[in-house]
């Protein structure tokens, strides 16, 4: 019966309790391998542990699932950073996709092309990041400056 | 060293499980 699991996976996410949600997904995922909620709440609940090489394994696991964004982000945390731009760029355009796409740029210190991301998202309007954006945007202006 | 935002970690979120409750 995956009711009780679900009903703690779904407090244990809304409490940011993310070994606890690890535990129900495993729990759940032992009723059913192919439970695909269960599959991506279980990368995501990786990635907030921070246990980045776990979560690249938990995605390859779910199949079917688009988790290029996740496993893009997993790679950038591993600073494998060449691959994880490469899988950013397949993805759809998005605000969240050229958040990651400018902060691998930034940390491959390619900072005029995270510049030009963030001055292009700050077109945006009613964004609730747009503050963290232009902090941004100061820093790799700066950087590439001093560059 | 200026201040630097990581900003896709807020992009990181769990699907909804309204469908399953
Ligand atoms: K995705």
């Amino acid at each position: 019966e995956a009711q009780p699991h679900l009903v703690r996976l779904d407090r244990a996410i809304r409490e940011g309790e993310y070994s606890d949600a690890l535990e129900a997904c495993d729990a759940l995922l032992a009723l059913d391998a192919k439970d695909a909620d269960a599959l991506r709440c279980r990368a995501v609940a990786l990635i907030h542990l921070s246990q980045h090489e776990d979560a690249l394994k938990a995605i390859a696991a779910a199949k079917g699932a688009d988790l290029r964004f996740e496993k893009a982000y997993c790679l950038f945390r591993l600073r494998r950073l060449p691959e994880a731009l490469k899988l950013v760029a397949s993805l759809d355009d998005s605000p969240r996709r050229r958040d990651l796409e400018a902060q691998i740029l930034y940390r491959s210190e390619r900072y005029d092309e995270a510049a030009r991301i963030y001055h292009d998202l700050l077109k945006i309007k009613n964004d609730e990041y747009e503050s963290e954006r232009v902090a941004n945007l100061a820093a790799a202006s700066a950087a590439a400056a001093a560059a | 060293k200026p201040l630097f935002f990581d900003l896709a970690d807020n992009h990181i979120e769990f699907p909804s499980l309204e469908h399953r409750l």
